[in-house]
């Protein structure tokens, strides 16, 4: 195993300590009831969705952009893609296919748009979840929802989840990690100004994030449909709601990437916040109340991260402050 | 013509540029190879140990061999940084290379790359355009030197016609006046102590003293990691001493500057080394950066601000320091490196500011300017203002400092009072040398 690997391993390890400590918490409050083979199911199975929609903001957020339409994509490509199947009887094939080919063409919108209005992504990405939320409503005016047999849970149970859990995490890892791609990515969002004067063509990045992006959504969306087996249409930002834990997972896995590889981070962050709004409900937290708590535990996890810096300084100057005035008497006595 | 950077890139043409050139967030092979990482992939897969090795291959044979490829860009300090963005600039093996005032960020290891760097380019037979304002490095550099002044090309000077003075003569359009330093040599400053450290202790320095005298200008000079630019952020309150205190005696004994904002109420203001960052807003105007530090004083009824009493506080300094501009509403990203120093020095004046602490304030600048901000120094002093100068150009401290406090190795090794004896070398040997602290 070369040193690298280790490296690697080991800091996974002990981020992966993070979820464990939570559980554990949850074990002693719960006296014992979340040690359960079906908790842990239901607590995998839950992070799967919200893992890949973070998967699909990632590269955006890379190049310092959040892009508020991902949740009206996975939810539209969803419905676009279960009515397709069923039109098409394509069967999984059809769902994954059609799933992947809205969603792209839906973030490749989102990116040209983006490129060409030079207008903040925050701006057009709010107005295009709107459009992209009215989409199911103009192509399916009558149902305006998508519903599909319910032998296609299949997609979304044990094991099978974890595996499309597995392949998203390796697709992801080796855009990241191992391709021109994310190398460039992360170059532009260090510094675009000087990625572009090394010759980096910055629309033509910006331009792949979206449509990588699109990809996880896509993986995303049959995942959504799969386990919901039926999907109406949002209106309203109701897709930002959707993709709220993703949300959650997402400012708690950048806090995470600052001791594993980003990728691991996704994943491990949301199966925290799993964890914890699992936990929550056993102790018989209402729903508001479990939103507070685990939106409070972020603020506090995030304030711990960004204060780190400061508490390590004061620790180190009070030493120093000691050996200085030590000094200074001394000199002073002489 | 090139029709951008990238164009002059793969037509021969390298430059490093004066700005930070690197990105933190990516190792140093990623750096040196941005823009390139294609030619180490296959299908869009990168090979990084190829990338890190060539990388380092290179950094071996300009001579940095001590900075690791594989190591996070951001881990470096600013000198290896640079010496990063020269690596870069070589991977594309260009028969034209530009350096626009690097010099100025490097220090002795750096600068010994870059000159043996140019030897090679020359030895080949390839050009360097150097961009620079310090003359002693123009002469020990340059073959040719071509003075531009006001965005015109004014003569081209060869062999022994290249002179300090006559590049000066060049650069501001006129014979400089005989002084372009001080012409005295005495130590003349007030009694009154109007800033006062004790035990000071912060980043590289430990329990440093010193006091500043009313009408006083003391100098602080060192090699450039001594401590000495940290000092100065201590004084103004930008960073909290770990030990010690400063404050201002003539207000109270026990008036501590806590905060820039408590320093600049009670009369201080502050010229940072790195200006374009910490000095100005370079996306703001001219009127913006010269009322900041005044505005409490221009409010009137309920925090008003008339826009008269903010155009008359920026025209006047606009006269008074004569920055070129087109109007106070022009933004600084427009203004030249020494225009641009001159809005500090006007927003300081404009609020009457009593106390200066000025961090390399002629880094950067050209001759003229460089003249003009003496002769406002020693207006100043006669004024009764009292200065904090921190230089690393020890003829620039000899001419213009009463007193002059040399760091080293984070404490306060010699002090020196003005005198027409005293010579760089007096200085030098206690900046870098292991003689014995001279300082009481």
């Amino acid at each position: 195993m070369s040193s690298r690997t280790k490296e690697y391993l080991t800091r996974a390890w002990k981020t992966a300590l993070f979820p464990a400590i939570v559980f554990l918490f949850f074990g002693i409050a719960t006296g014992g009831r979340i040690f359960t083979a079906r908790s842990i199911v239901v607590i995998l199975r839950q992070s799967v969705l919200p893992a890949i929609i973070i998967m699909a903001m990632m590269p955006n957020l890379s190049l310092g952009m959040m892009d508020f339409s991902i949740g009206a994509v996975v939810m539209t490509s969803a419905i676009f893609a279960g009515n397709l199947m069923n039109m098409t009887n394509t069967g999984y094939v059809g769902l994954i296919a059609f799933s992947l080919i809205i969603a792209v063409a839906l973030t490749s919108l989102t990116g040209f748009l983006n490129n060409k209005l030079r207008v903040p992504l925050l701006v057009i990405s709010l107005g295009l979840a709107l459009v992209y939320e009215a989409l199911p409503m103009i192509a399916f005016p009558k149902t305006q929802t998508a519903k599909i047999n319910v032998k296609y849970a299949a997609l979304a149970q044990m094991p099978t989840i974890l595996i499309v859990l597995a392949v998203a995490f390796v697709i992801y890892f080796i855009l990241t990690n191992k391709t021109v791609y994310g190398h460039n990515i992360r170059a532009l969002g260090g510094n675009s100004e000087l990625a572009t004067r090394a010759g980096l063509k910055v629309d033509r990045i910006t331009q792949l994030s979206f449509t990588i992006s699109g990809v996880f959504a896509g993986i995303a969306a049959a995942v959504y449909m799969c386990s919901n087996g039926q999907v109406n249409a949002p209106t309203a930002f109701s897709s930002l709601v959707t993709v709220m834990n993703a949300f959650l997972g997402l400012f708690l896995g950048m806090f995470l990437s600052r001791f594993c590889d980003a990728s691991l981070g996704i994943i491990i962050s949301v199966i925290t916040m799993t964890t914890l709004l699992n936990g929550l409900l056993m102790l018989g937290v209402s729903s508001t109340s479990r939103n507070i708590f685990s939106s409070a535990v972020l603020f506090v996890l995030l304030a711990l991260s960004s204060n780190q810096p400061y508490f390590t300084r004061w620790v180190n100057n009070t030493k120093r402050a000691k050996l200085a005035n030590e000094a200074y008497s001394k000199a002073n006595s002489n | 013509m090139p029709k951008n950077m990238v164009d002059a890139q793969n037509h021969g043409v390298g430059m490093i540029v004066q700005e930070q050139g690197t990105i933190g967030n990516i190792s140093v092979a990623s750096n040196v190879f941005t823009g390139r990482l294609e030619e180490f992939s296959k299908f869009g897969f990168i090979n990084m140990k190829a990338v890190t090795k060539r990388a380092q291959e290179i950094l071996n044979e300009i001579g940095a061999g001590d900075i690791n490829a594989a190591s996070l860009t951001a881990t470096l300090n600013f000198e290896d940084r640079k010496i990063v963005e020269i690596a870069r600039v070589m991977v594309a093996d260009p028969d034209i290379l530009i350096v626009d005032e690097t010099t100025t960020a490097l220090a002795m290891k750096g600068r010994k790359i870059l000159y043996n760097l140019i030897e090679r380019f020359r030895a080949n037979n390839k050009a360097v355009i150097f961009i620079s304002h310090d003359l002693d490095e123009l002469m020990s550099v340059c073959s040719i030197v071509t003075v531009l002044r006001d965005g015109r090309i004014i003569q081209s000077l060869e062999g022994d016609k290249i002179t300090q003075n006559n590049m000066r003569k060049l650069m501001v359009g006129r014979e400089l006046s005989e002084h372009y330093f001080r012409e005295d040599y005495e130590c003349t400053y007030g009694d009154e102590v109007v800033l006062d450290g004790k035990q000071i202790t912060y980043g590289s320095f430990t329990n440093v003293d010193l006091q500043l005298h009313k009408g006083e200008i003391l100098g602080l000079c060192g090699l450039s990691d001594c401590g000495m630019h940290e000092l100065g952020k201590v004084l103004f309150g930008i960073e909290k001493p770990i030990t010690g205190r400063v404050t201002l005696p003539q207000l109270d004994k026990d008036a501590e500057v806590i905060s820039p904002s408590f320093a600049v109420k009670h009369g201080m203001g502050y010229l940072s080394k790195d200006r374009d960052r910490e000095s100005v807003i370079l996306n703001a105007s001219i009127l913006e950066n010269i009322e900041m530090p005044s505005l409490n004083r221009l409010a009137g009824l309920l925090g008003y601000i008339s826009s008269n009493s903010e155009k008359k506080l920026a025209q006047e300094q606009i006269d008074i320091l004569k920055i070129k501009c087109r109007d106070s509403k022009q933004r600084l990203t427009e203004l030249s490196g020494g225009n641009k120093q001159k809005v500090v020095f006007s927003k300081w004046l404009g609020c009457k500011s009593d106390i200066l602490i000025l961090d390399c304030a002629t880094r950067g600048i050209d001759v003229g300017v460089k003249a003009a901000i003496y002769q406002l120094l020693e207006e100043m002093k006669a004024e009764g203002k009292s200065i904090v100068l921190i230089s690393e150009e020890l003829p620039e401290m000899i001419g213009m400092c009463d007193r002059m406090l040399v760091m080293k190795d984070g404490a306060i090794t010699a002090e020196f009072r003005r005198s027409a004896e005293l010579t760089e070398a007096d200085i030098i040997k206690y900046m870098i040398g292991s003689v014995e602290s001279n300082a009481s």
